[in-house]
């Protein structure tokens, strides 16, 4: 049995119950990477970077939706 | 486009490749790229402590076999590998009937975890390499101006 101690959450060690709120997930990794992308090829980054990233990142992020769709599409074909 | 002579290159930096790969940036902030580094700590750092926070510290577990081909980016963040020594340290003490604690959850949180710590090493590698043989920045300005 299970005591209630075991169920309180504790940072680090249990994961977070996010089970619900998956796909918003990518948003911070897609993020991360448009960041490092543009932060390494850009001597001096500043604000005019945030918002080539956050282009870089809307980019990736309708590549990944097209190919959502592409892929959806050939699940309902077949 | 020009090719520039082997004379011209600069000695790669081992020291702040070393430190970039124990702290995302340092590499960068030791090289007096101030700028780049925080970017650098702030992205990948932030990506790396998201990522445990998510799916807990047992995200990081070299035991574990599969997902090997996201895991390998682990090891790319330094401080993954003082994770994992502590997980493996933890992981005997923890009775799953009393805790759920350092036991890997049942769903894709826990696969978010592993993917986000490994998205954070394979970013950290490009920061190393960068760190390592000078700033790929730089050189794209020079072959623009000749």
């Amino acid at each position: 049995m299970i005591s209630l101690a075991a169920l309180a959450f504790r940072p680090f060690l249990e994961p977070l119950p996010l089970h619900g709120t998956m796909l918003w997930l990518a948003l911070p990794a897609v993020a991360a990477v448009a960041v490092v992308i543009k932060a390494l090829s850009t001597p001096h980054p500043g604000w005019a970077t945030l918002r080539q990233s956050a282009i870089l990142a809307g980019e990736i992020l309708a590549f990944l939706a097209v190919s959502a769709l592409l892929l959806w599409g050939l699940t309902v074909l077949a | 486009m020009s090719h520039s002579k082997p004379d011209d290159a600069p000695p790669p930096h081992v020291g702040p490749a070393i430190a970039g790969w124990l702290v995302p940036g340092l590499g960068h902030l030791l090289l007096g790229r101030t700028r780049q580094g925080l970017w650098l700590l702030a992205a990948i750092g932030g990506l790396w402590v998201a990522g445990l926070l998510i799916g807990g510290i047992s995200v990081i577990d070299h035991q574990n076999e599969s997902e090997w081909f996201v895991r390998a980016g682990q090891v790319f963040v330094g401080p993954s590998l003082g994770v994992n020594a502590l997980h493996q340290a933890l992981k005997p003490h923890a009775d799953p009937a009393e805790s759920a604690a350092l036991v890997p959850s049942l769903g894709r949180v826990h696969e978010q975890g592993v993917l986000f710590t490994g998205l954070a090493g394979l970013l950290n590698l490009l920061a190393i390499l960068d760190a390592l043989f000078g700033p790929a920045a730089r050189s794209e300005q020079r072959e623009q101006q000749t």
